[in-house]
């Protein structure tokens, strides 16, 4: 078996799924109505103040339907009994429980869930009145909108770039292809895939971004200082047409640069091709099947130990034969396609290796790898010297080791007495190379397998930060889909221990899965390129719609900023949810006042503490509203996946696509009024 | 009568602003209008008086500090009202990276008029401004009348009831002037309403039916061409064939003596319109917030 070089994906979060789509939303009316509400309010206020014996003209503008007065006042309504709920800590979200951290380490971020709770709901209803509200003038704006305009104001930014030899500066891409990297710098084998498909993602980036925002950002306010809008909107044409218009022009212009520019890269990296030492693993698209990692040791709250690196996204586990600590991944159900037509299924990973003594030269770490099905649930063991987990019904564990031997004899044609070591033979167990019948060992392994729901290897040898791989028997997988055994545990269990003294196992999440099989490199190359074209489409967006309201420099910046803070939202976000158990920065400013360590648990008797507890929650409220507003621009990133040989799922793209409309769409409501309270000839 | 009429304004008044609604200007002040259907109807004034910001605001470019301005009996921040409408910009702003047939296929979309009724329309229109030779060059490469002459096509793409020209002999030489003037009696001729405004007073002399007369943003004069140009008190008696002699003049002044007038004076004639406009721009300097009373309101303010 070689290792595979590559499936060092750090994972700080998952990607969406489709089954996150009902709690984004949810979320999203929560967000999104809360500024559609404060819209709503404001333009209502405003509307009622124009006097009666202003023009017909300022009031039709400001028009205010009943729709838009009730959608108001229920909104209003719900917001006051989400106040009452929260004043009396009725109908909390437990759904959405925020985990923080205690010690400061790595909390993985994840997916808000929807939730039925009565605090949520009100939240989320009266943000969905807000957003029927506000959006009716712009909804049946968008009604009156014509494909035939809105293709022509497309074509106009199409044409106008091409005219203006705008592909010029596109061509820069080219640049780094013309002096490959390989040249300046010397590569490991398996890094200079790695290096490739970094730089063309960081050429693309730079390459589209750049011109997106200049071509964005200006137009709007170019056909108002030359004063071409006039014969514009002196045409049937609704105001959110021309930024529609603008939108898909630039948009669609980007697109078709960003595809020429995926097939140069590909066609570079076919022609180039890497060393013949990276190619075997390179060019891989592993289909990964992950699971839920927790702790496991004889006391249950066992969380893993931190070891002090400055990055916290691994918890390490004792090395040791006597150890019960474990790295469990568990997994709900077992997915068909594990089962279909194959002998076995891999479960790869990579883990770090912290050596609290120097080990033997030269020497791995030895990890035991029990895989384990409902129907051979295991606990840890009672006695301190022990470190080997027990099968909880004991009996059953007794029957499974009394027919792996008798298996084993009848293997090597041996008597019922024969002392055997079942475990040995089995190790070394290979499966058949495809089409070809397994050996004798790995069928009667897979029998066994299937029989008790239970597989173990043990020394394996693995170094720092290198992928190995094991070899499950399909057979156990069938043992999980059978009916039986505790239905209170997971499908199936993968527990990792480490065997070698002295050493910790570093293990994150992201470190281990099963794989479900391989798809075409090509095709995660232009998957991988959706990710950017999200962006693209997220950077027009905002670029265009500020430029409705403010002129071209500062809309520019405007877009640039908010875009460049989306680099930076997961780290604002850990903040804002108090992942830092430093607390936000007036708990970090009182604690500097009074010399404390800042880690130090805030004295909750304190009025002081409490006070700065609320300052940082409500700087905590503020991040997140800075955080709706800037674009979530990590999970739009797949380079990763691509260069470590991952896969991109299809429903994560889809689900990308759901997170730009759903962040444009407030964008482009505004706008919409924006551009209808603008005096173009001003 | 309500039916007929094409344009209206009420009260209209702009003053523009600044940045923090600090008032810089106020560029048209009070104008109350009302132009017929199948009428051509001209404003005239000097520079800054006006005229455009009174068609910007009637287009719903910009919105009335006070005051309405109706197009078709609707509003003018009514989008859809721009369906029969023509506009010719002071100077025709057009995408200078198109050229003349891409131009008009583009407004015609904006429209939404089908592909194939565009193309036709977009060549006879081509064909009507003189264009026919130039129809592939790009905006840029054109000289100041045959952009003129191209936003005139723009202008009448859909075929429009109300036509709205700024100054639109400006950069004409005089052969397209006449031009310019024929195009314009001939939509009258087919129905349509034609709002221009201009300087050039004989253009608005040969061509309009009515006239307003603006000065810094007051409306000073308002009536038919004829009736204006008008002196109830005075006659002109026009020939041709004649020298200027002593005796003509001793003839003529007998003559008007038998009939009780007195002779004040021959010559050629002026444009008389010219006259007017030059007297009016005179009396408005002098008297600041002299402005036009209707004569309904005029005939008892004389009384008393
Ligand atoms: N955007 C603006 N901001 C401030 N003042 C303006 C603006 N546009 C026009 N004005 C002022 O309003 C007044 C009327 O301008 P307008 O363009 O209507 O004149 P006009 O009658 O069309 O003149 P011209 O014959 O020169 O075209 C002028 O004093 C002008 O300075
Ligand atoms: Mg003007």
């Amino acid at each position: 078996m070689t290792p595979t070089l590559f499936g060092l994906l750090i994972l700080e979060r998952d990607p969406y799924v489709l089954a996150d789509a009902a709690g984004l939303v949810q979320a999203w009316f929560q967000d999104a109505g809360g500024f559609a509400a404060i819209g709503l309010f404001v333009y209502i206020l405003y509307a009622l103040t124009i006097p009666s014996e202003q023009a017909e003209s300022a009031k039709s503008r400001a028009s205010v339907t009943t729709f838009m007065l009730v959608m108001a006042v229920v909104s209003l309504l719900l917001y006051v009994g989400y106040v009452v709920l929260l004043a009396g800590g009725k109908g909390v979200d437990v759904t959405n429980f925020r985990q923080t951290s205690t010690d400061g380490s790595f909390v993985k971020a994840v997916a808000p869930k929807f939730s039925l709770n009565l605090q949520p709901m009100a939240l989320m209803l009266a943000g969905l009145a807000a957003v029927l509200g506000i959006g009716q003038p712009f909804a049946a704006n968008v009604l009156k909108m014509r494909g035939r305009r809105i293709w022509a104001l497309a074509k106009l930014g199409f044409k106008e770039a091409s005219r203006a030899k705008l592909y010029w500066v596109f061509l820069l891409f080219l640049l780094p292809f013309l002096f490959p990297a390989k040249w300046y710098f010397l590569f490991k084998a398996e890094n200079e895939l790695r290096s490739t498909v970094s730089i063309t993602a960081y050429a693309m980036n730079f390459v589209l971004l750049l011109p997106a925002v200049l071509l964005a950002a200006f137009s709007i306010p170019r056909d108002i200082r030359d004063q071409n809008i006039y014969t514009i909107v002196t045409k049937p044409v609704e105001r959110f047409e021309i930024v529609f218009g603008r939108f898909l022009g630039y948009a669609g212009l980007l697109s078709v640069v960003l595809l020429l520019m995926t097939t140069v890269g590909w066609l570079y990296i076919l022609t180039t091709g890497v060393s013949k030492e990276a190619e075997a693993d390179t060019y891989k698209a592993r289909v990964p099947v992950r699971g839920k990692m927790v702790f496991a040791s004889r006391k249950a709250d066992f969380q893993g130990t931190n070891v002090g690196r400055e990055f916290d996204y691994r918890k390490y586990i004792a090395g040791d034969p006597s150890s019960p600590q474990r790295a469990v991944w568990s997994y709900p159900r077992v997915p068909n396609a594990l089962i279909r037509d194959r002998d076995y299924v891999p479960c790869e990973f990579t883990f770090d290796i912290f050596r609290m003594t120097k080990g033997v030269e030269n020497r791995g770490v030895d990890l035991t790898v029990r895989v384990t099905t409902r129907q051979a649930g295991q606990v840890p063991p009672v006695d301190q010297k022990d470190g080997t987990w027990r099968w909880a019904d004991e009996a059953r564990g007794q029957l499974y080791a009394k027919d792996a031997k008798d298996a084993v004899r009848k293997l090597r044609g041996l008597g019922p007495n024969d002392d055997v070591n079942a475990e040995a033979v089995f190790r070394y167990a290979e499966p058949p190379p495809p089409g070809q019948p397994p050996s004798k060992e790995w069928a009667a392994l897979n029998e066994l397998t299937e029989k008790y729901g239970f597989f173990e290897i043990a020394g394996k040898e693995i170094f720092d930060y290198h992928p190995e791989s094991i070899n499950i028997p399909v057979g156990l997988f069938k043992n999980a889909q059978q009916p039986g055994g505790d239905a209170s545990l997971p499908a199936i269990s993968i527990a990792i221990k480490c065997q070698t003294g002295g050493q910790m196992l570093g293990v994150a999440e992201g470190d281990l899965y099963l794989l479900e099989g391989q798809r075409l490199f090509a095709e995660n190359y232009f998957k991988t390129s959706f990710g950017l074209w999200c962006r693209l489409c997220i950077l027009v967006g905002i670029a265009i719609v500020l430029s409705t309201y403010l002129a071209g420099v500062i809309a520019l910046l405007g877009a640039a900023v908010t875009f460049f803070c989306g680099y930076f939202g997961d780290h604002i976000a850990d903040m804002a949810t108090g992942n830092s158990s430093a607390g936000g920065p007036f708990r970090a400013v009182n604690s500097l006042l009074k010399a404390e360590q800042p880690t130090a648990q805030a004295d909750p008797a304190n009025s002081l503490a409490k006070l700065t507890d609320g300052g940082d929650l409500f700087f905590s409220w503020m991040v997140r509203r800075f955080i709706n507003v800037v674009p979530d621009l990590d999970s739009y990133s797949w380079t990763g996946y691509l260069s470590e040989g991952f896969s991109v799922p299809l429903e994560c793209l889809a689900m990308n696509l759901l997170t730009t409309v759903g962040y444009l769409l407030p964008w482009f409501v505004l706008s919409f009024y924006l551009m209808r309270s603008r005096e173009v000839a001003a | 009568m309500a039916q007929d009429v094409i344009v209206e304004t009420r009260n209209l008044t702009k003053t523009y602003r600044d940045f923090w609604g600090r008032k810089k200007k106020t560029a048209l002040n009070a104008l109350d209008l009302s132009i017929n259907k199948g009428e051509i109807f001209g404003l005239l004034g000097p520079n800054g008086s006006g005229k455009t910001t009174t068609i910007k605001l009637l287009l719903g470019l910009l919105f009335p500090t006070t005051g309405d301005a109706f197009v078709f009996g609707e509003s003018s921040a009514n989008v859809e009202k721009n369906e029969r409408i023509g506009y010719l910009p002071e100077e025709s702003y057009l995408y200078r990276f198109l050229n003349a047939e891409e131009t008009l296929d583009f407004y015609g979309r904006l429209f939404n008029i089908p592909s194939s009724v565009r193309r036709k329309r977009a060549a006879e229109l081509i064909e009507l401004v003189g264009l026919g030779n130039d129809k592939k060059r790009i905006l840029r490469e054109y000289s100041k009348g045959m952009r003129q002459r191209i936003g005139l096509a723009q202008a009448l793409i859909n075929d429009p009831d109300l036509i709205i020209l700024d100054e639109p002999t400006s950069g004409l030489d005089p052969l397209g002037t006449a031009w310019m003037k024929e195009l314009i009696l001939d939509l009258r001729n087919k129905g349509k309403t034609v709002l221009m405004c201009s300087h050039r007073l004989d253009d608005v002399q040969d061509v309009c039916d009515r006239i307003a007369i603006l000065f810094n943003g007051d409306l000073q004069e308002q009536g038919t061409v004829t009736k204006l140009v008008e002196d109830a008190q005075r006659m002109q008696i026009t020939a041709t064939g004649l020298a200027l002699t002593d005796a003509l003049k001793h003839d003529l002044d007998a003559v008007i003596k038998k009939h009780g007038g007195t002779l004040d004076g021959f010559g050629h004639p002026s444009t008389t319109l010219e006259k007017l406009f030059l007297r009016v721009v005179d009396e408005s300097r002098a008297r600041p917030g002299r402005r036009y009373l209707p004569p309904t309101e005029a005939t008892p303010a004389a009384k008393s």
